[in-house]
């Protein structure tokens, strides 16, 4: 069950881009494990157990990868531990490579919880907001792709049969004779579009979503968390030397509101779900 | 007509003030903030554009080209070295000019994550996509007249593309230009690289006589 | 009310030398259900587009076509798209969006409609048209027969005062063909909605309309009822393609009513005298298996259901073998499962010759841009073979450019290239007329003369009744019935042709409509 769909999509896109927005930029570990965790504990309850466990893999591989290789690229900082080549490796560079990976694999994580709530529905809806026409044509290649998949795997079958030309030759054949049917169809395709009064006047642009009294909700409680994170944010200092900054009242008030922001996919679902449990007891 | 503005106001001042707010408070990263920035707003001009003039058939024609560069990906996937998209993305701009072209490469990128996965690098894939198509329009009459330069321009696409999204890795990871990630980008993506060049000219040499048969008897056929 | 007014309508194509519509005068009042009718190339389709602005075709054009009053030309964008609805041949490449409510909605944005306004029609016609399940179903998972319904709703939600259809159920099998021909009647009733349709499938179609309008060659030959025109069309070619009671009626010369439905067929049939008997040989022509299919089980998912169910079939040597079935009832998986394409998992496919493999779409066989390129890949010795089918002509013709019926010869061709010993057809008579399929049928036949064995998959009841020496009824993942054709459909209830349909009880063994006439009496 993914009840997050039910919002809006502009409201989600806008929480999406908070949450992503703080994480690209603030280079703040806790932050950045707040982050992970609100994204691990949306896909457990959403995502299968398994495609979960492989991007987890994947994370900590990255993480270390980069924590490793940092040192490399980077010989800024104070703290000097041992000389490769001449060149320092230092604490800070290390230090500054964990972080950058756990910011790359918190967003990494971010666009899986991402595109397991924005389907191609939600994103024409976006593009729809912006430009009614360049949301027709993603629908309509949307459309055509499987369309033209199935269509080449049907052609591709009959020339097997018929005629004993190798693989990559027969593709190239099967796959010129798609792209002929593509564009002659597109002929009838247009057509019915002018018949149906495509370009007589200014597109309106339909959606089956509507901005309800809980999207308004759910983006002004958004909103304030986001501000508070912003406003009162710590920033950390990696080079030329680590200064980790004293937290006090608002600080940790900043720390809250980010905090709730990236657990509140996860409270909801959780919330749904329970009270799903309840209504099936009452049933 | 509120509704109307509040849309253009999303995206200008919404993105810009994004920008702003990002690189005066977190001013050590303040170049992927402008970076982002710049990808995104670039792709806008050209929606809008889009949005104001277009016939039907062109509409159409946006779309089987799109789809047909992300089928082709999936229909080729079981030949090693084969993927057409880049190559579909030149032949879109050098036949229907450079709006067409950027538009095919940027839809393609959107598109083609719908299966592989959205991620942070979907507007940069855009923008280098759309770039390559858009030049494609622009050099449109030599790459149709000279086979010696659509190959060349086939080797320079797959270069700029990699170029270009490693460009964006450094920058994400440093949150300055660092030259040494650089390079080091360079010659990790050098095997894909080589790759996507190799596909570039095959698939140039051979998809582009095939389009240009089609267009010409589309041509002929329906008056187009 | 008059909806239409066309006034000395002449028309002619740019690069044609002979006009394509000759001084076409016609009234069409409002509520009317019209059906067109004419061998293909007489123009039908020309005349439907010239009633829609945005569909005319481009060439030189003579008098004038007036919409309630006003000149065609002079109707706004707007005006036209939502008063004239128009529907075209193909189901699939009409179809616009991704999604089954974008595709009902699309109209309604292009005029503008405001968010609230698209959202109750669409939901009102979705439920008129029984889409209210599929609201949010992808339009490519759809069947051809939904497609089809969907361009109508789709069309309809604009409120349309008249439809234009240019064959819209010849795509169609025929379960659907009826279906949405039943559809259009009831819109017709229902809203009272102007109906124009050209269309050669005429079961239904025929006996349902108001008027028939003949064209021939561009010109209006006869306009008049259903039962009045099949007089009038008695001597003409298209005559041969009226529904089986009207042919009937045309080659008796009696003077009772014109029967236009199976169930007036059978009382006029009770009123002649007749021979109670048809005799008709049923000795097998042909001996020996070429193709033997045992057990066949197969499943196109793991955990899927089986769509073969331990199916077993003998085909004989230089016989045409019909499979007959419903929709989806796996008579193309079973040719894809008989060529190789598919795999079984169980049971054993026998022969020891060479197959060969003619797709539902002849386009699919074509890879090249000339007819002679295409032919090339399989062999250089072609120009004999497509001499003797007519062909010799088009060699430098791009192969979609054929017409249906010179495409489906093209591909028969470049299938024989291959000196196939049993040819494997899969519903070779999709969007044909009865010219077309005459055709195919002699070509066939022809085809077994040179000791090729065909076996075809078909919907099409009358083809196989005419030309097939066996047939078989796949049902539920096994062959339930099979016997020589004429024994087959004598047998079977519904899934006979309407000539069976009309003498049943009365001629034993008559299956066609000539098998009829040749037992009435005088």
């Amino acid at each position: 069950m993914n009840t997050l769909k039910n919002f809006n999509p502009i409201v989600l896109l806008i929480y999406f881009i908070y949450v992503l927005f703080i994480s690209i930029f603030s280079f703040n570990p806790i932050l950045l494990i707040s982050g992970m965790l609100g994204a691990v504990l949306y896909c457990l309850v959403v995502s299968d157990k398994r495609s979960l466990l492989k991007s987890i893999a994947a994370c900590i591989i990255i993480l270390l990868a980069v924590t490793i290789t940092n040192p490399l690229f980077s010989h800024n900082g104070k703290t000097v531990l041992f000389f490769i080549n001449d060149n320092r490796v230092t604490l800070e560079a290390f230090v500054y490579g964990a972080v950058l990976g756990l910011c790359i694999t918190e967003v990494i994580l971010w666009f899986k919880c991402f595109n397991l709530v924005f389907d191609t529905e939600r994103f024409i809806f976006l593009f729809g907001k912006i430009s009614p026409k360049l949301a027709l044509v993603l629908s309509m290649t949307l459309r055509f792709i499987p369309n033209f998949i199935k269509s080449f795997r049907e052609i591709n079958r009959t020339q097997k049969l018929i005629s004993n030309k190798r693989r990559l030759k027969r593709y190239l054949n099967s796959f010129s004779a798609v792209i002929t049917q593509a564009m002659e169809n597109s002929i009838i395709t247009s057509d019915s579009m002018n018949s149906r009064g495509y370009g007589s006047k200014k597109r309106t642009f339909y959606s089956r979503f509507r901005f309800t009294l809980s999207d308004a909700g759910f983006l002004i409680i958004t909103s304030v968390l986001f501000v508070l994170s912003v406003v009162y944010k710590t920033d950390f200092t990696y080079y030329p030397e680590l200064i980790f900054p004293s937290i006090n009242f608002l600080e940790a008030l900043g720390y809250l509101s980010f905090i709730i922001l990236t657990f509140i996919p996860f409270i909801y679902e959780l919330k749904e779900g329970i009270r799903w449990k309840y209504l099936i007891s009452k049933i | 007509m509120v509704k109307k503005y509040l849309k253009y106001l999303f995206v200008f001042l919404l993105i810009p003030a994004l920008i702003i707010i990002g690189a005066v408070l977190y001013p050590q990263r303040s170049f992927v903030i402008v970076s982002a920035a710049v990808v995104i707003t670039a792709c806008v001009p050209f929606f809008i554009s889009f949005e104001k003039n277009s016939s039907t058939r062109r509409l159409v024609m946006l779309a089987v080209m799109t789809a047909l560069s992300v089928a082709g990906r999936f229909i080729f996937a079981p030949i090693p070295f084969f993927k057409p998209v880049t190559a579909m993305v030149v032949i879109a701009g050098m036949y229907f000019g450079c709006e067409f072209g950027f538009l095919t490469g940027a839809l393609s990128a959107v598109i083609s994550n719908f299966y592989f996965g959205q991620g942070a690098w979907t507007p940069f894939q855009m923008f280098s996509w759309g770039i390559i198509g858009f030049i494609a329009g622009l050099l449109s009459n030599p790459l149709i007249k000279s086979k010696i330069v659509l190959i060349i321009y086939g080797v320079f696409a797959g270069i700029a593309y990699s170029l270009m999204m490693d460009v964006w890795t450094v920058l994400w990871m440093d949150g300055t230009f660092n030259p040494e990630r650089f390079i080091a980008a360079i010659a990790t993506a050098l095997p894909v690289t080589a790759q996507y060049i190799i596909s570039n000219i095959i698939f140039l040499i051979i998809l582009e006589p095939l389009f240009r048969k089609k267009i010409e008897r589309l041509k002929v056929k329906f008056g187009l | 009310m008059e909806i239409f007014n066309i006034e000395n309508l002449s028309f002619k194509y740019n690069k044609s030398p002979k006009y394509a519509l000759k001084n076409i005068n016609l009234k069409v009042n409002s509520g009317e259900f019209l059906l067109l009718i004419g061998q293909s190339g007489c123009g039908k389709t020309t005349l439907l587009k010239m009633l829609k602005k945005e569909l005319a075709p481009l060439g030189e054009k003579s008098g004038e076509i007036f919409y309630k009053r006003k000149k065609i030309e002079d109707l706004s964008k707007a005006e036209s798209a939502s008063e004239i609805g128009f529907i075209l041949q193909d189901p699939d490449s009409q179809i616009v969006t991704d999604k089954v409510y974008s595709e009902l909605a699309f109209g309604l944005e292009s005029l503008g409609v405001d968010k609230e306004t698209i959202r109750s029609k669409t939901a009102e016609f979705a439920a008129y048209f029984g889409f209210s399940d599929m609201f949010d179903r992808e339009t490519n998972s759809l069947s051809g027969g939904e497609k089809q319904l969907l361009n109508l709703a789709s069309v309809m939600v604009m409120n349309p005062k008249v439809i234009l259809l240019d064959e819209p159920v010849s795509m169609l099998d025929p379960i659907f063909a009826v279906d949405f021909i039943h559809t259009l009647k009831r819109i017709n009733d229902d809203f009272g909605t102007t109906v124009i349709i050209a269309e050669h499938h005429l079961s239904e179609v025929y006996r349902l309309c108001d008027k028939v309008i003949y064209l021939n060659n561009g010109d209006i030959t006869a306009y008049n009822s259903p039962k009045e025109i099949s007089v009038d069309l008695k001597n003409e070619k298209i005559g041969k393609t009226l529904p089986a009671p009207v042919r009937l009626y045309n080659t008796l010369n009696s003077d009772l009513d014109c029967p236009l439905s199976v169930k007036e067929g059978r009382e006029f049939l009770s009123k002649l005298d007749i021979n109670s008997n048809y005799n008709s040989n049923l000795e097998i022509k042909c001996s020996g298996t070429v193709l033997s299919v045992r057990n066949l089980w197969f499943r196109y998912e793991k955990h899927g259901r089986d769509i073969l169910k331990g199916l077993s079939l003998n085909i004989k040597k230089g016989e045409i073998y019909a499979l007959l079935g419903e929709n989806g009832c796996g008579k193309s998986t079973l040719l894809n499962v008989i060529n190789g394409s598919l795999k079984a998992y169980k049971g054993k496919i026998k022969h020891n010759l060479k197959l060969s493999y003619l797709p539902q779409n002849p386009k699919n066989v074509f890879v090249k841009d000339t007819l002679e390129d295409d032919m090339k890949l399989i062999s250089n010795s072609y120009k004999e073979l497509l001499s003797e089918f007519g062909l010799l002509d088009y060699l430098k013709t791009h192969p979609y450019d054929l017409s249906g019926g010179e495409l489906q010869r093209a591909a028969i061709c470049k299938v024989l290239l291959t000196k196939p010993d049993i040819l494997l057809m899969d519903e070779a008579t999709k969007g044909f007329d009865n010219f077309a399929k005459e055709n195919l049928g002699r070509i066939l036949k022809s085809l077994t003369d040179r000791g090729i064995t065909v076996l075809l998959v078909t919907h099409d009841l009358e083809f196989a009744a005419s030309f097939a020496d066996r047939c078989g009824l796949l049902f539920n993942g096994g062959i339930t019935s099979e016997g020589i054709t004429r024994q087959f459909f004598r047998e079977n209830i519904f899934y006979t042709t309407s000539a069976a349909k009309m003498a049943k009880e009365i001629i034993d063994n008559a299956v066609t409509v000539d098998d009829i006439i040749r037992c009435v009496n005088g």
